[in-house]
């Protein structure tokens, strides 16, 4: 009896050990992705810089096959800086250290579509019934401002619908959804577009680095929730929050019409 | 034309070449720049200015990321020099991180600008600067 005691005392130990260590290699790793991709910037800035002093000062003596070389190097340079700018987002993912707050969720997100919808004015943004959590407002803004930018990228069509909404869980938790009428993501790839650096398509085909949606599941694991895809049609976004997000939802709502009035 | 004196304080000379290359075709501003190469070098600089009022520069654009001495510890050290302490400071910076920011604007930095990787940008945004302090300056 006393020598078990001992034995899940001493296994105990070794495992909190073992969970310093990881965090501990964790943070290490966050903070170098961190300060190399703002290392990473400098050079950037230097790159472009010229690019743009060749262009101005012997674009003319490089004729039009000489510019058109240095137009793919501004994309490709272009497109590494939104790598970079994408990396460093991730990074800081729980290590910005903010006081959580209460964050009006339909608010945030109304501003987001209203953004979304004046650059895209074919599609059409609903919010619904959305709760008043509590958090870090800056995550909360660029979990929605990646989903619905991903909707937009790969829904494929001008007349996109883009429906945000959510619900009570039993538990009380939070159960959010973020679904469209495009494309849609084939069963097979759901998990593995929310990896780093995955997309469907290949680098020429669409905008968008493919760290959006790893963004997105990292914001809502640090939170202790979940992510994942479901929808026949479409895109259906399912994020869970556990209750100990704490929640406050609007004690009224006055019709099903006019909590999803259109977001523009 | 009066020329606007600038101390600019910055350790990569890739970026001092693009932003003097910048500054040279400001329009109706003409721009006289020093260049101190880490934050060691602009105290002492700005320190020993302090006899030579003519040459003294009206505006000090500063680097962050710097070897030997940062541009915080600048601004601190500008700010804590009772002759330094009116001088306009614009942090010129590749830092992104909102902590940088709020720190040069606590220790009395007079602008905050993120270095744009869009060259076009970067040009601009350094004309800007100068047609701006040097309107302000005169």
């Amino acid at each position: 009896m006393l020598r078990d005691i001992t034995e899940r005392k001493r296994a105990e130990a070794a495992l909190a050990g073992a969970n310093r260590e990881l965090e501990r290699a964790n943070a290490e790793l966050e903070t170098l992705v961190y300060s190399a991709s703002h290392d990473l910037k400098s050079p950037m800035v230097s790159l472009l810089g010229y690019l743009e002093y060749l262009r101005l000062d012997y674009g003319e003596v490089l004729g039009p096959e000489g510019n058109r070389y240095l137009n793919r190097m501004a994309d490709s340079t272009v497109y590494m800086q939104q790598l970079i700018h994408d990396l460093i987002d991730l990074s800081r993912v729980g290590r910005s250290g903010v006081e959580p707050i209460a964050v009006d969720l339909r608010r945030l997100v109304r501003a987001v579509a209203e953004d979304a919808g004046a650059a895209n004015p074919g599609m059409e943004l609903r919010v619904g019934r959305l709760p008043v959590v509590t958090g870090d407002p800056v995550g909360f803004r660029q979990l929605f401002t990646n989903l619905i930018e991903n909707a937009v990228r790969h829904g494929g069509r001008p007349d996109l619908a883009v429906v945000i909404d959510g619900r009570e869980r039993p538990d009380g938790g939070v159960e959010l959804s973020v679904r469209d009428n495009g494309q849609g993501i084939p069963a097979e790839h759901r998990e593995r577009v929310f990896g780093v650096f995955e997309r469907l398509e290949g680098p020429s085909t669409s905008e968008g680095t493919g760290m959006g949606l790893a963004i997105c599941r990292k914001i809502v694991e640090v939170l202790g929730g979940a992510i994942g895809i479901q929808g026949d049609r479409g895109t259906d976004v399912r994020i869970i929050l556990p209750a100990s997000v704490p929640a406050r939802w609007p004690a009224h709502e006055l019709t099903a019409g006019s909590s999803r009035a259109a977001a523009r | 034309m009066r020329a606007l004196r600038i101390l600019l304080v910055e350790d990569d000379d890739d970026h001092v070449f693009l932003i003097r290359r910048a500054l040279a075709d400001v329009e109706g501003v003409a721009v006289a720049m020093e260049v101190a190469g880490d934050g060691e070098q602009a105290v002492e600089r700005l320190i020993r200015s302090r006899f030579e009022p003519e040459g003294r520069p009206q505006l000090v654009l500063l680097d962050l990321k710097m070897p030997r001495m940062d541009g915080l510890e600048v601004l601190r050290r500008l700010r804590a020099d009772e002759a330094a302490r009116g001088l306009p400071v614009v942090v010129l910076t590749s830092s992104e991180r909102p902590e940088d920011r709020e720190e040069a604007v606590a220790l009395g930095a007079s602008w905050f600008v993120c270095k744009p990787t869009d060259g076009r940008r970067l040009r601009s945004e350094i004309q800007q600067l100068a047609a701006h302090w040097s309107r302000v300056t005169a």
